[in-house]
């Protein structure tokens, strides 16, 4: 049986003064008037006590710390950045770096530490304010509990803004054995030496700051378990949220954010709506602006329905709502003028990530680039958004229509131009690789446009910053510098695999872009060794790949590529392993979208890949076979449907064929006609029967040699 | 690729129609004035396009002008080495002139005229110099059905495949995306040399002239899905955090005592301490329970404050119990040597406080294998001292065993 180690601080005070030969009962009382000016919040008092003292006591340091403390205090809190050098200046007169605090004596020092810290954490500085963070924690134990709390609670948010929710967790028990070991001690309530009176006000207090820290706890752990997505333990923390902290503005929108993150999306608006908004103190007093966050959590809400112009609206209002804000504070960079915790209020990043990437979804890459580039300073080690910057860059260069992007399907043209008329009238056949790779000449491709070479730095980026292969535990220690610095975004192993797919894809389509035919063929050679590899992404893997070999001139390993059988499966997702079930179903099944202009059943990517294995079997002059293909293709597919490079591979065969007005034919019906021996029949050019897709075709035998990698 | 508006001009000043009265020498002489070497393959590729335009090039006399330059243009390399053979090759083959009646491939060089093809033989061959005093309209009325049919350019055809095996088959595979498509509807004005040369022009000049650009099977590339993420937005929830600037209450409060209980731990590391100052020491850290964090006490200062306090050491680690570190320093104590005092430490702790069994069970295996160590030594050396320490050691152990039953 041991005691505890909390301990209050009067006796412990008391017990010092006892016999402590190096401070005068002079000092000493001045000390104890400074403290209780200060707490009353009589700064001018308090820091002239702290001055008389001052000129007795040379020594110590914290004589200083405290006046700058005071001073900070009497400026409304307003001087963050002198308070800083202040402390910086302190501290290397202790000539302790942080780096180095592993004696205990250290914990001597531990308030001045903590007062870094907590500027670190104003300034955002979250990676500093964690190591220093995390040294004190080591020391716990001496501390007062008071303190020992404080220096808690500030990890624990540092994990959730670093996106540590394991860590946050285990600090979060930490703290509730803490407040539980603490509840006992006090319900013994025997200060040895202090009055009843004394002892009932203590236990008061206590009880109140207990009770606090209780409702705080609760109110972390949601956080932390939304991060981690374990539903089922925030649906239990949200009941004692909801116990605890009633109808408050935080707790509503945390039930909000839990139901969004469950596909209630009717039940989240109704509870942001619950929410009093109007009465909220206002980002000068509490450091947030609700307004802004709830505008945005709306927009987040009609993303999720796939409602997106409504989730645009709701962004740019949230925009607005933080350009007034900030406009209120004032220029937040000088770290002077406005209130410390208000140099927090500033969301602008987030919602700039938010809107671009609603843009993003809704077919304007432009502006969504111009959004995330904005993002990207701040979130610069953040990889899915290197990600979104290359596929805004992607969309950009499509080459697509508005149409197109917005999901109709749209033909390229196959006709470049027209030349000439009447018996010089002549036709300039488009190329659809010239239409697909736009090389921006005479820029460098440093400099951020939406340009297919910015892709390249951007995915290139992506796959650095993103964690290497692990476990699919997600490891407790998921690399806090790199996540330390992205916003909401930061995900979990089971993201940072469909992301790594996802950023392999684009890589090996960027470099097909660029004409960079070994970069493409290693991408997605790596892309169809991934582990979790989505249906739709390996049949891409298998056409990027195919295509990248052609231009290599590895026509037979090409066509191995191009089997068709290779295509088993187009979605979108992995099938989810689910910790909790439910989500994913609710998610899919509201009205999110999956791209269009992109095959969307198996039949029709068989057709795609049919119509390249044709284009393949054309180089190497088997036109009878790629004829075959061709037709096969064409009958999976709606007539209308049929691309642009498909209907260009007829014209090639009929003109290879010498069947030069049947090619012509094609071109100016823009669909596929039958092909017909080119004596047969000499009033082709009237009128030739249309193909019928509805007619049996007979299905192409592969060669048996399919399976097998062929090489000349 | 491309040519300048004036350049082509001068080209086709060259190769028009009213420039056939001159021979073939002047045309040479006119052709190197207006274009230096680094403009022939783009000028020869022009021409080798109006060769396969008919329209645009219709007259024999003009034919043969091109055919001439396109020649004349390499004429100090070897044939092979000129990048036009193929054209030669091609509307030489003696195969092809059957079939290619019936066939005209789009793209492809339309056939020529006996008396081209005469002339084109002759350039293949040594040509004879009075062959260039003639002129284009000349050449292309002569009779040439006395002349020698065919020149094997069998040696050429095979210099050329050679050549055209190291093209990339995808290279091989393309046609000239232009394709002819004469309105049948119109009425055939017939050839218009003003009308063609804006046709030529708009075909070869220019940034991306369609002369550049060539048709061959393409691959469909669809471009990648964009990455479907479900929780990838930021949600903002307001959480009122608390997190203030502190006041330091340890301010003018500096601890005498502190400064002396280190003093004598510093000490208690380094030799046993005496009865007073270990009665001073442990009535402090009696007093002020967490007096013991600030002693100067780390895990790896432990087993030196064992071997020379072992009484201190027990009442510390008693006191640290609830300590974070305290695994940190039950880890020293299992690993560090073992002694009649670390085992004395141990087995107060045992009765003390319920340990670990996994620590109780590493220890005990830990003091088999050093008797068993000290027994070898025995054996060898025969060390008297080591023998009571063993003996003591085996004793200790058993009275540990039996005191805790539980943990065999």
């Amino acid at each position: 049986t041991f005691i505890p180690y909390v301990l209050d601080q009067a006796n412990d005070m008391k017990h010092d003064s006892a016999d402590s030969p190096g401070v005068s009962d002079q000092e000493k009382e001045m000390a104890t008037n400074a403290f209780e000016a200060f707490t009353a919040g009589n700064y001018d008092e308090s820091l002239k006590q702290l001055e008389s003292l001052q000129e007795l006591n040379k020594e110590d340091y914290k004589i200083a710390m405290n006046k700058a403390v005071a001073e900070f205090y009497k400026t409304g809190q307003a001087t963050t950045g002198t308070l800083k050098q202040i402390l910086m200046t302190i501290k290397n007169q202790v000539h302790s770096a942080v780096e180095d605090i592993d004696g205990l004596d250290d914990v001597e020092n531990s308030i001045l530490y903590y007062n870094q810290a907590i500027i670190h954490y104003h300034m955002r500085q979250y990676s500093e304010a964690i190591s220093i963070g995390e040294k004190l924690y080591q020391f716990l134990e001496p501390f007062e509990e008071k303190f020992a709390q404080a220096v808690c609670f500030l990890l624990v948010d540092l994990y959730l803004l670093t996106f540590q929710p394991e860590k946050a967790l285990h600090l979060l028990t930490m703290l509730e054995k803490l407040s539980v070991q603490g509840s006992s001690k006090n319900g013994k309530g025997d200060g040895n030496n202090s009055t009843a009176k004394e002892s009932a006000a203590q236990k008061a207090e206590f009880a109140a700051m207990i009770e606090a820290a209780k409702s705080r706890i609760h109110h972390y752990k949601v956080r932390a378990y939304i991060q981690m997505k374990s539903l089922k333990a925030c649906k239990r923390e949200i009941k004692s949220v909801m116990n605890t902290a009633g109808n408050s503005a935080p707790s509503l929108f945390l039930k909000s954010n839990f139901e969004y993150l469950r596909g209630n999306y009717r039940k989240a608006v109704k509870l942001l709506n619950s929410s009093n908004i109007a009465e909220h103190p206002g980002p000068l007093k509490t450091g947030e602006c609700v307004r802004c966050m709830f505008w945005n959590n709306l927009g987040c809400i009609h993303f999720a329905m796939g409602k997106h112009n409504l989730g645009i609206f709701y962004f740019k209002k949230a925009l607005q709502e933080n350009d007034h804000t900030c406009a209120q504070l004032g220029d937040a960079k000088k770290f002077t003028g406005i209130p410390m915790c208000a140099l927090l209020a500033n969301k602008r990043y987030e919602l700039l990530y938010n809107c671009g990437i609603q843009l993003l979804h809704i077919g304007r890459p432009l502006a969504a680039f111009e959004c995330l580039m904005e993002a990207v300073q701040v979130y610069h080690s953040n990889p899915r958004l290197w990600l979104r910057l290359a596929e805004c860059c992607i969309a950009a260069n499509k080459g697509s229509s508005e149409q197109e992007t917005k999901g109709l399907p749209s033909k390229k043209g196959i006709v470049q131009s027209i030349v000439g008329q009447g018996y010089h009238r002549k036709i300039v056949l488009a190329s659809q690789s010239t239409q697909n790779t736009t090389y921006s000449e005479g820029q460098s491709a440093a400099i951020p446009v939406a340009s297919m070479e910015f892709a390249a730095i951007c995915l290139r980026n992506a796959l650095l910053l993103l964690p290497e292969h692990q476990q699919h535990e997600s490891k407790p220690d998921n690399g806090s510098k790199s996540s330390s610095q992205s916003g909401s975004t930061e995900s979990g192993s089971e993201n940072s695999d469909a992301c790594r797919c996802c950023i392999l894809a684009c890589s090996a389509y960027v470099a097909l872009a660029l004409g960079d035919n070994l970069m493409a063929l290693n991408h997605a050679d790596k892309l169809l060794h991934q582990p979790k590899l989505s249906g739709s992404l390996k049949f891409l893997g298998h056409l990027y790949a195919a295509e990248a070999l052609i231009s290599l001139d590895r026509i037979s390993d090409a066509i191995a590529h191009l089997n068709p059988e290779n295509v088993t499966d187009v979605s979108l997702g992995v099938s989810p392993s689910e910790q909790d079930q439910g989500k994913h179903s609710h998610r899919h099944t509201s009205g999110k979208q999956t791209p269009l202009c992109y095959p969307s059943t198996v039949s029709s990517a068989r057709a795609m890949m049919l119509f390249n294995l044709g284009s393949a079997y054309c180089l190497r002059s088997e036109y009878e076979k790629a004829r075959k293909c061709l037709h096969q293709a064409a009958s999976m597919v709606n007539p209308k449907e049929i691309p642009p490079e498909a209907i260009l591979l007829g014209v090639y065969l009929e003109l290879q064929n010498g069947n030069t007005q049947l090619a012509l034919q094609i071109i100016k019906r823009n669909q596929l006609l039958p092909s017909v021996k080119p004596s047969s029949s000499p009033d082709l050019r009237k009128k030739p029967p249309p193909f019928q897709p509805g007619q049996p075709v007979q299905p192409i035998k592969m060669p048996s040699s399919f399976t097998q990698v062929q090489r000349k | 690729m491309t040519l300048a508006p004036k350049e082509l001009s001068n080209l086709l000043g060259i190769i028009s129609e009213d420039a056939c009265g001159n021979t073939f020498e002047s045309l040479s002489n006119a052709f190197h004035h207006c274009f230096g070497k680094a403009e022939h393959f783009r000028v020869g590729s022009v021409l080798v396009m109006l060769l396969q335009q008919p329209d645009l090039l219709p007259s024999s006399p003009q034919r043969l002008t091109a055919l001439y330059l396109l020649w004349e243009m390499y004429r100090t390399e070897p044939l092979a080495a000129n990048p036009f053979a193929a054209v030669f090759a091609h509307l030489l083959n003696p195969s092809a002139s059957g079939e290619e009646q019936e066939k005209p491939l789009s793209g492809f060089l339309p056939p020529i005229t006996h008396p081209e093809k005469f002339f084109l033989s002759q350039l293949m061959l040594a040509p004879p110099r009075e062959l260039f005093k003639k002129t284009p309209r000349q050449v292309s009325c002569m009779d040439v059905s006395s002349a020698p049919q065919a020149v094997d350019i069998s040696g050429l055809q095979l210099a050329l495949a050679e050549r055209q095996s190291e093209l990339p088959t995808q290279s091989k595979a393309s046609f000239p995306s232009l394709l002819s498509d004469p309105d049948p509807d119109s009425s055939n004005s017939g050839f218009d040399s003003s009308v063609a040369n804006q046709i030529i022009e708009s075909l070869v000049t220019g940034p991306r002239p369609p002369l550049e650009s060539h048709f061959r099977p393409e691959f469909i590339r669809p471009a990648p899905p964009l990455l479907v993420c479900e929780d990838e937005l930021a949600w903002l929830n307001p959480c009122e955090p608390e997190h203030r600037v502190q006041w330091d209450r340890s301010m003018c409060v500096h601890n005498g005592t502190g400064v002396e209980i280190k003093r004598i731990m510093a000490k208690a590391f380094k030799s046993p301490l005496s009865a007073p100052q270990q009665t001073q020491l442990l009535g402090e850290l009696e007093k002020d329970p967490k007096l013991v964090y600030h002693v100067g006490l780390t895990p790896a200062k432990l087993p030196d404050l064992v071997e020379n306090n072992p009484l201190v050491a027990i009442e510390i680690l008693l006191k640290l119990m609830s300590s974070s570190q305290i695994t940190e320093y039950f880890s020293v104590l299992v690993n560090m040597d073992m002694s009649l005092h670390s085992m004395e430490v141990v087995n107060r702790l045992t009765t003390a406080v319920d340990l670990p069994p996994e620590f109780i069970h590493l220890y005990i295996s830990n003091c088999i294998s050093t008797c068993e160590q000290i027994k070898d030594k025995y054996m060898q050396v025969s060390v008297c001292n080591l023998s009571a320490d063993k003996k003591s050691g085996v004793w200790c152990w058993y009275r540990l065993y039996l005191r805790n039953p539980r943990i065999g």
